[in-house]
């Protein structure tokens, strides 16, 4: 193991000139690595943080800036991420493409090609800018940052299209590039990427402040070096990795019954693209648990679609990425780097939207990936009857854009959406989380530079779906345009309901409504590239509730009508689903008592009455029995 | 002996300023005197009723004052920090535009954390619960115009509800406040007309600044603050008048290191809610620049948590983006950064055989195990015990300490990773001075500073014994520890200026700027803050102009001090000249002649410069050759295993000693930590200084 060359090297001869025995453990091998570890660990996460102060600090797009839509990543020699970040890219490009004698100090690589990433890049607007950290002509560590520009070109402002169909149609394609070389920048790549994006201004600013944080990251990796020596950070990094295995195989996978489970959802595709027949692109994972291994087979899972719907991951993304729903397994902060890579195997099939061919568009990608989070999540349901927190349904957006009628400007606004999350075993759900670390767009921001009023930016009531744990809420926003303005609905859970679970009721899905009650009543599909809303138009906005869990009959009346004075839950709702009625104790238990009698026994997953009406339509057809008992 | 001082003008008799600085377990009290005296004393805290702690501390020190007068009273305190860390919230009401009740809820919308947490992450309580957020009809737009009059029978009608409520402080946030105040202002009439006790917040006046969450959620934290903060202050400024007399100026310490009248204190709680970090800050960053280190960290290590600052030529840097806990802190704040961890945190083993040090701590109760308090865990404390870093009896051999309880609790807990009591003590110290140095370069390299280019100031209990590590482990050249490593905050504060800020938004664009109209709008806020500066007739006041900036777009403001000379187009390219220039320092990099500078707002800050000063140190008890007091068998590193390091006493040390480590300085509060290889002397001003060896810069 790793960590045994990590202390062997330390401080050689540690006790040699040591008189005092009380002093003679001060070698043990475990001992000195696990300080070393802590270290090299602390500087790590502590240069991550940095690096991305750095990045939002100096970006300029929307994007980057008040969406936090960055993530910095720091690897080993070998490209083995050793920081705690889940969702990454990585740096095989760079060892497949150039030999290690040409990668040199001050060096700048840059792509965004998903099919030229090893599967760490999933659509173009995701420039990934790696230096390598080189100490003694020796490469020790590769610091990373990817950022998610505001538009890099394609057909529409922001470049992300729903209905584009293949990559060439999506905007600038960048395959691995050096982009600067011994620290001086090529000129042509830079003059691309202006000539390539509808915002140069805001390209330059954010390729900037990528570039910086990732030198101050590579300043802090050579700091590291000299600190503790090349060999031994080396050797920390790979017990970093060696650790994260180790509180896989200690502290989670034992709370797992051994056994093989399957679970399968769906990312809606309703009218995306003409000519696409299929409407809900089924993603299906199976996962065989055993004392030391957990495998996710998405065999199953539907070929590759039109539109751009599809993720070009690979299988180490994947387990990264899915190895973050067991957070909820172990109390303290858990690092997730490559060590899961030894305990999760993931198969992807070929061909299939979790890892479509090349040339398939790819911008929406997030989508089936939010769905691979959906269908573990109910594995693990079914593996610990209920016992699990359930998705959060909830990377939804809308893009607006338009001409600014005070300027004459373009403009363009992305909108991230969190949506509620659902109800856990211990606790409700959070109202309107987003997945990514993206903040929402303040409301005095919009209207101080965009041409339209928010009237109204709240919580949905009634979304988050009834249960002992209620689901979040999702978000109720009413906009008012004072121009023409191109609108780009972007959302799932707009068909069907997110999922509650244990005997908690299914969320309220989404919905976008364009000029609600009144005369020019328009519903919005839930993925659309041109809605188009004129001056005065009002757009109605709401984004997904999470499920509830557990019975809702068995929530504390207290709460209940504490959420409907404060509005949250209708009266409707806290009669018919909770079975309260307000400051009446005995007739609660009267109805109670009613409703227990009268329904079907509770369910393990209710997937909503939007999802049995399609189901009943022969629209979406289920491949592995669902009608499961809630566990109690 | 009694060195001279720059004796305050005009004092005719002998002049006393007094610092207070009530922390949750003890009230400590410095006074100096013109004449060059210093007096110090430590009293319990009192947190039933916080203001008869410094009351105590005034009663207590006033015999030892003998002649004069009691020219000032400086007070910081931890009470609104202590009240916001424990949640502890009076009934509150929150007022804001229709259409926007939830704000506080949603908040930014984000989880803390990385991927994942999204599924365990709950949502902590609001600082205003749902059920008092009341919705009231009016609306003005992003220019300021009123798009929909106010709707008076909506207050009313909100203000029925939170009477009967039974709410005590109210906070209002309406929609683009920071432009149009009028709304707030009437409102506030209307809701004293219902109830004339109740204390109004508007976030017009508590933080005039766009970005509605982050206004609505200040607001509220002053309104929660205000009945107890603000009536703290009150009955601080009465009483201790009425102890020392009305002629004598009484000042509160702000977050952002400056003091001002208790009644100024009391109209903006929230900005003194770093009242007491921020004192220790001023007055170390002082010191050091009296001691000849104009930049210098302050590292301020505890019990429980460690605060760390960076200071220029005496001045701390402020931030406008501080929080507390999860709750954001957008008033002028020094930049400051607070890790869980001190004496007292806990060593234990985590996932994966992960060692951890805090932020569980065992507190003052029941203390580290070598206290015999009835700690049965492992502290920080006992590890520097268990390695002959601290003496074996604590607070000047009064308080023994029981090693070998510390030893065995150490076994034990190491047992479980199969290694010695010892390295676990060891690594236990060096994970703490390796999370300690993050905490530096947080503070220091994302403001553009070098620390190697800085004097690290190690106060509080902790502070000396690590700061050398430190040092070392940031390539930092010296660390300074001061007289009085225990009462850092009653210098700063006895030291401070008086310091009054003033805010507005103003969006404007390079291209748009009109040099009359910033000279006009700086004079309006000088108007504003004339009537609040009529009480410090004492200090000599003087006006500071700033500008926010940011180039067009970007999300980070930079404040750039107003350059000087009548405000002309010249002075305009001088301002945008000088955002550059402040933007390449900090980022390396600057738009300059390609991109537009924009403005975001102007402030003034009214700075009321005191004569006070902390006399020189008295070394009446040194002595010229200063001999080993004791020899302590000590671990530094494990290559050396352990080894006999003498022990001084600091108060034998005269000025100019010198002397090389290993070594222990032994004082009433505290040890100083010199390790092998380094320099240690005693300066003329009496601070220790610690050279690293190493040091690259």
């Amino acid at each position: 193991m790793i960590i045994t060359a990590a202390n062997n090297n330390w401080k050689a001869g540690a006790s040699r000139n040591n008189d005092d025995a009380s002093c003679s453990g001060m070698t043990s091998n475990n001992a000195v690595s696990q300080m070393l570890l802590e270290m090299v660990e602390g500087v790590v996460e502590s240069s991550m943080k940095e690096i991305e102060a750095q990045v939002e600090r100096t970006a300029r797009s929307t994007n980057i800036r008040e969406a936090n839509d960055h993530v910095p990543a720091i690897y080993d020699a070998l490209g083995r991420s050793v920081a705690s970040v889940s969702f990454t890219a990585n740096v095989d490009p760079i060892l497949r493409l150039w030999p290690r004698e040409e990668i040199r100090s001050g060096d700048v690589f840059l792509w965004n090609h998903p099919y030229e990433s090893d599967g760490g890049i999933g659509h173009l607007p995701d420039l990934c800018f790696t230096m390598p950290v080189i100490l003694d002509g020796e490469i020790v560590a590769f610091v990373q940052e990817l950022g998610h520009v505001q538009d890099i070109g394609g057909p529409v402002p922001g470049s992300l299209s729903q209905t584009a169909t293949e990559l060439f149609a999506e905007g600038l394609i960048v395959p691995p590039v050096k982009y600067y070389e011994g620290g001086v920048r090529n000129e042509a790549v830079f003059q691309i990427l202006r000539a390539n994006t509808r915002f140069p201004t805001d390209m330059e600013g954010d390729v900037d402040a990528m570039i910086s944080g990732v030198r101050l990251g590579v300043e802090r990796m050579e700091w590291l070096c000299r600190q503790y020596g090349v060999e031994q950070v080396k050797a920390a990094f790979g017990a970093l990795i060696d650790r994260c295995q180790q509180t896989m195989l200690e502290d989670i996978l034992p709370q797992i019954p051994d056994g093989t489970y399957a679970h399968e959802d769906f990312v809606e595709y309703v009218d995306v693209v003409p000519g696409e027949e299929r409407s809900f692109i089924r993603i299906k994972v199976t996962m065989t648990k055993t004392s030391d291994r957990i495998h996710f087979d998405f065999g199953g899972t539907d070929a590759q679609v039109l539109g751009s719907i599809n993720f070009p991951a690979d299988e180490r993304f994947y387990a990264r990425a899915l190895v973050t729903t067991f957070k909820a397994f172990v109390p303290e902060r858990f690092v997730i780097n490559d060590g899961v890579l030894g305990v999760v195997d993931v198969t992807v099939p070929e061909g299939s939207v979790l890892n479509p061919r090349f040339p398939a568009a790819c911008s929406y990608r997030h989508y089936p990936l939010i769905r691979c989070f959906s269908v573990v999540l109910g594995v693990l349901a079914r593996a610990l009857n209920g016992g699990v927190p359930q998705g959060a349904d909830n990377m939804s957006g809308v893009s607006l854009s338009g001409v600014h009628p005070d300027t004459g400007e373009s403009w363009y606004l992305s909108m991230p959406l969190g949506g509620g999350s659902c109800g856990r075993p211990y606790a409700d759900g959070t109202d309107t989380v987003l997945m990514t670390p993206g903040k929402n767009v303040p409301s005095e921001y919009a209207e101080s530079f965009y041409p339209f009023s928010v009237l109204e930016f709240g919580l949905n009531p009634d979304s988050g779906g009834p249960g002992l744990h209620r689901g979040g809420l999702g978000y109720r926003i009413l906009l008012r345009f004072d121009a023409p303005t191109q609108v780009r609905v972007r959302t799932d859970r707009y068909y069907m309901e997110p999922t509650g679970v244990n005997g908690g009721k299914a969320g309220k899905a989404a919905e976008f409504v364009l000029n609600p009650g009144g005369a020019h009543e328009q519903r919005l599909p839930g993925k659309t590239d041109d809605g188009r809303a004129s001056r005065g138009d009002v757009l109605l906005i709401t984004s997904p509730g999470g499920g509830g869990w557990g019975d809702p009959l068995e929530r504390e009346a207290r709460l209940v009508e504490e959420d409907v004075r404060t509005g949250l839950v209708s009266e409707r709702s806290a009669r018919d689903d909770y079975g309260v009625v307000d400051g009446d104790p005995e007739a609660t238990r009267a109805l109670r008592d009613d409703i227990r009698r009268s329904r079907p026994p509770l369910k393990l997953f209710d997937r909503g009455e939007m999802f049995a009406e399609l189901a009943a339509a022969g629209r979406v057809r289920l491949t592995v029995a669902d009608d499961l008992p809630a566990g109690g | 002996m009694t060195c001279p001082l720059a004796v305050e003008a005009a004092v005719r008799s002998t002049a006393w300023h007094l610092g207070i600085d009530a922390g949750g377990t003890f009230t400590d009290v410095m006074a100096v005197s013109s004449d060059g005296r210093i007096q110090v004393l430590k009293v319990p805290s009192t947190p039933a009723r916080p203001v008869l702690g410094p009351l105590n501390g005034i009663e207590h020190m006033k015999p030892t004052l003998e002649v004069g007068t009691i020219a000032s009273v400086s007070h910081g305190t931890t009470v609104g920090l202590n009240a916001l860390l424990q949640r502890k919230f009076p009934p509150v009401g929150l007022i804001v535009t229709r259409g926007f009740k939830h704000v506080l809820e949603i908040a930014r919308h984000t989880v803390p954390g990385e991927w994942g947490t999204i599924y365990s992450w709950v949502k902590p309580p609001r600082v205003v619960p749902l059920s008092q957020v009341h919705e009231i009809d009016e609306r003005v737009s992003q220019d300021g115009n009123v798009v929909t009059p106010l709707d008076e029978a909506s207050v009313h009608h909100a203000a029925d509800a939170l009477a009967a409520a039974g709410a005590r402080t109210v906070a209002v946030c309406l929609l683009h406040a920071y432009r149009f105040a009028a709304h707030e202002q009437r409102v506030r009439e209307i809701l004293l007309e219902h109830r004339p006790d109740w204390l109004i917040s508007l976030s017009s006046e508590v933080m005039p600044e766009f970005r509605e969450y982050e206004r609505m959620v200040t607001t509220a934290t002053n309104a929660v603050l205000a009945p107890l903060v603000g009536q703290y202050f009150a009955e601080f400024g009465a009483e201790v008048s009425s102890v020392v007399g009305p002629d004598t100026s009484v000042y509160i310490m702000r977050s952002a290191g400056g003091v001002a009248s208790p009644e100024e204190a009391a109209a903006h709680p929230l900005r003194t809610a770093l009242s007491g970090p921020a004192a220790g800050v001023v007055g170390m960053g002082r010191l050091a620049r009296e001691a000849g280190f104009g930049h210098a960290i302050t590292f301020d290590m505890g019990g429980t948590s460690t605060d760390v600052s960076a200071v220029e030529d005496g001045e701390p840097h402020l931030t406008t983006d501080a929080s507390i806990d999860c709750y954001p802190l957008r008033t002028p704040t020094i930049d400051l950064v607070t890790i869980g961890a001190g004496g007292g945190s806990l060593i234990a083993i985590g996932t994966a055989r992960r060692i951890m040090v805090g932020p569980d701590s065992a507190g003052a109760d029941p203390g580290p195990v070598c206290y015999g308090k009835g700690g049965m865990e492992p502290t920080l404390t006992d590890a520097n015990l268990v390695l002959g870093r601290i003496p074996q009896a604590l607070v000047g051999g009064e308080f023994a300490l029981d090693a070998a309880a510390a030893r065995a609790a150490l076994e034990t807990r190491a047992a479980q990773l199969a290694m010695d009591g010892h390295t676990l003590a060891y690594s236990a110290v060096e994970i703490v001075c390796n999370n300690m140095a993050g905490a530096v370069r947080q503070v220091s390299i994302k403001r553009g500073l070098d620390p190697r280019q800085y004097t690290l100031v190690a106060f509080g209990g902790a502070g000396p014994m690590h700061a050398a590590r430190m040092a070392e482990l940031l390539g930092m050249p010296r660390v300074l520890v001061p007289v009085h490593p225990g009462l850092g905050s009653c210098a700063g504060l006895i030291l401070s200026d008086v310091r009054i800020d003033q805010s507005s938004t103003f969006l404007r664009l390079e291209s748009d700027f009109d040099a009359g109209q910033f000279a006009s709008l700086f004079t309006r806020l000088e108007e504003a803050l004339a009537p609040n500066l009529e009480c410090y007739s004492d200090v000599v006041t003087q006006f500071q102009r700033s500008v926010d900036m940011r180039y067009l777009g970007m999300g980070t403001e930079l404040n750039v001090p107003a350059p000087a000379g009548p405000m002309t187009a010249g002075w305009l390219e001088q301002l945008v000249a000088d955002y550059h220039a402040l933007h390449e320092k900090i980022f390396n990099f600057s738009y300059r002649g390609s991109q537009a500078v924009q403005s975001i707002a102007l402030r003034v800050t009214a700075v009321g410069r005191r004569s006070t000063r902390i006399p020189e140190y008295d070394f009446a008890h040194a002595v010229s050759r200063p001999t080993v007091a004791a020899r302590r068998s000590a671990l530094f590193n494990p290559e050396r295993g352990f080894e006999l390091a003498p022990v001084y006493r600091r108060v034998d040390l005269p000025a100019g000693w010198s002397e090389r480590g290993p070594l222990f300085v032994d004082q009433y509060d505290t040890t100083t930590v010199v390790l092998p290889g380094h320099g240690v002397g005693v300066d003329e001003h009496g601070n220790l200084i610690i050279h690293n060896p190493g040091a690259t810069a």
